[in-house]
């Protein structure tokens, strides 16, 4: 029994130790994002239109339900005018960039894995190697920093919608005037809360980003390997997230 | 030149290359035979340090392969083209790009124009150029096809096209005539004897054609119980009288199971 927690631990450590030093060398890569720049848009677009569709559907039912949730928590509480900033903040600060980090785990990070683990397994990758291509150079910096640059900013439109879904139902449903919605939100505005999404979601992305690959390159065992690759990367990311979302909330709040 | 020095692997329980010794010289046309799961891509993933050994050393042009940088086993790498057992092909691009990528990305044949005219080239050389025995309708249509598009053939003559084309001074070939006609095959063999003769590309072939072998092997070694079996030339080899080398070169019935694989490992059915 302490037995397998320990070789547990030790696989864990080095499994982290190898992510790290991936990480450390797709940094290194990095620096050729101006010659390489074609694959590095080539990754941002993918990623924009994998979840774009996703991410504003997330967007606008996020703002809705919350927008529902804050009138009907405290609706006879406080006056209608403060619906629309908590909805704002909520969204902003917590619901957004963690909600589009685990739909994304799921879109961008899975589907990393199993892109990168079938070029494994299929020796792709062993064949870029022999032709003197360096995978992280070619396959896993453009896709890290894609996610990188794109996660913020899919994660910022998501709010943006959001709002509006929120105001939809304010609108629809409680009688809310934009006025009342949005009077108050420039009142409560903090830079702060932009940063804190920015730095979240800039956060996850890298997260999402670097376990999908890192996991897709280290596949083995045929097709069921890759199988097994989607989900891992899916579940570490998402449970990192989580993690890391409230370590965060420690370090910002 | 290339070394393999006391060569030793096992994956898990399962020693795969017992001891392996093997030399190529300059110029040289080696062929490797030796039963499926015997270990012969192994064998050549080592050269490419794709897999490090448990034990032993591997040289390339006197170097050791393990001690060098990942910029200086790169450097090692772009003399060494490699034809994969399953090509290998990069599915996301069609063929014209699997064949240009390397000549782009190390800036060869001097801009994109050199390039096209190398991988059309090339794309001839194979085979896969004249319209009517590819069935193809050229070099150009053949370029725009995916790698999903192609018969597993026409995805290893591609796979070759990309080998030779940064013109490298070794090849490794891993059965390039598996899955070809007889016309097709006959085809490959020349480029490949071509390329070393006329070239002096230095070229390490597996095979289980022993057509192909004597047609193109300056040498043959045959790969059995985790060691290579030096069984010299063609005309050698034809005439050894080892029953177990009579049983792989001429399909005669011998010493060695034929479902069981040949090895020291305990019972292992095959299925390749
Ligand atoms: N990465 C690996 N992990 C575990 N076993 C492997 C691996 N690569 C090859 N093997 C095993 O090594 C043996 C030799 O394989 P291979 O070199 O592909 O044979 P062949 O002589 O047909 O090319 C096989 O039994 C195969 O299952
Ligand atoms: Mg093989």
């Amino acid at each position: 029994m302490i037995r397998t927690i320990g070789s547990k631990t030790i696989y864990s450590m080095t499994e982290l130790g190898r992510a790290l030093f991936l990480l450390w060398r797709i940094i290194v890569n990095g620096r050729f994002v101006f010659v390489d720049r074609r694959l590095y848009a080539r990754q941002m677009m993918i990623i924009g239109v994998q979840s774009l569709p996703l991410v504003l559907l997330i967007g606008a039912f996020t703002g809705a339900v919350s927008t529902w949730q804050s009138n009907y928590q405290f609706g006879s509480l406080v006056p209608a005018k403060y619906i629309g900033v908590a909805t704002f903040k909520a969204v902003m600060v917590e619901l957004g960039p963690v909600l589009c980090g685990l739909v994304l785990a799921g879109r961008v990070g899975s589907s990393l894995a199993a892109e990168l683990g079938t070029m494994k397994i299929s020796e792709q990758v062993d064949a870029l190697v022999v032709f003197a291509i360096d995978p992280v150079r070619y396959l896993a910096a453009p896709r890290f920093f894609a996610g990188f640059i794109m996660v913020p900013v899919i994660v910022t439109i998501s709010v943006c919608v959001a709002i509006f879904g929120g105001f939809a139902v304010g609108f629809l449903f409680l009688d809310l005037s934009a006025q009342t919605f949005f009077g108050e939100i420039p009142v409560w505005f903090k830079m702060k809360d932009v940063q804190i999404m920015l730095v979240k979601s800039i956060t996850f992305g890298g997260l999402v980003c670097l376990i999908g690959t890192y996991v897709g390159l280290n596949t083995a065992g045929g097709a069921e390997g890759v199988g097994q690759a989607t989900i891992r990367a899916f579940v570490y990311a998402a449970v990192l997230i989580l993690i890391t979302d409230y370590l965060l909330a420690l370090l910002l709040f | 030149m290339i070394e393999l020095v006391n060569i030793k692997k096992s994956f898990g329980e399962k020693p795969v290359l017992r001891n392996v010794n093997l030399t190529v010289e300059e110029g040289e046309s080696v062929v490797i035979i030796g039963r499926s799961g015997s270990g012969k891509s192994v064998a050549f993933r080592h050269i490419l340090r794709l897999i490090k050994p448990d034990e032993g050393r591997v040289y390339v042009e006197g170097r050791d392969i393990s001690t060098l940088s990942r910029k200086g086993l790169y450097k090692v790498l772009e003399n060494i083209g490699v034809l994969f057992q399953n090509s290998a092909l990069w599915d996301s691009m069609n063929v014209f790009e699997n064949i240009a990528l390397a000549l782009r990305r190390h800036k060869m044949c001097g801009g994109e124009n050199g390039i096209r005219k190398r991988v059309y080239d090339c794309l001839d050389m194979v085979g896969l150029g004249m319209t009517g025995i590819s069935g193809t309708g050229g070099v150009e249509i053949i370029g725009t096809r995916m790698p999903s598009e192609l018969s597993g053939g026409m995805r290893k003559r591609v796979g070759l096209a990309r080998a030779i084309a940064p013109n490298p001074a070794y090849m490794l070939y891993d059965e390039p005539t598996t899955g070809l006609d007889p016309i097709m095959s006959g085809i490959i063999n020349r480029l490949i004897k071509r390329l070393n003769k006329e070239l002096n590309v230095t070229s390490l072939t597996i095979t289980h054609d022993m057509h192909s072998a004597s047609t193109i092997a300056d040498r043959i070694v045959l790969l059995h119980k985790g060691e290579f079996k030096d069984l010299g030339t063609p005309d050698e080899a034809n005439s050894n009288d080892d029953p177990i080398v009579r049983q792989f070169i001429h399909g005669e019935d011998g010493p060695i199971h034929p479902v069981l694989t040949d090895h020291f490992e305990k019972v292992h059915v095959h299925h390749s």
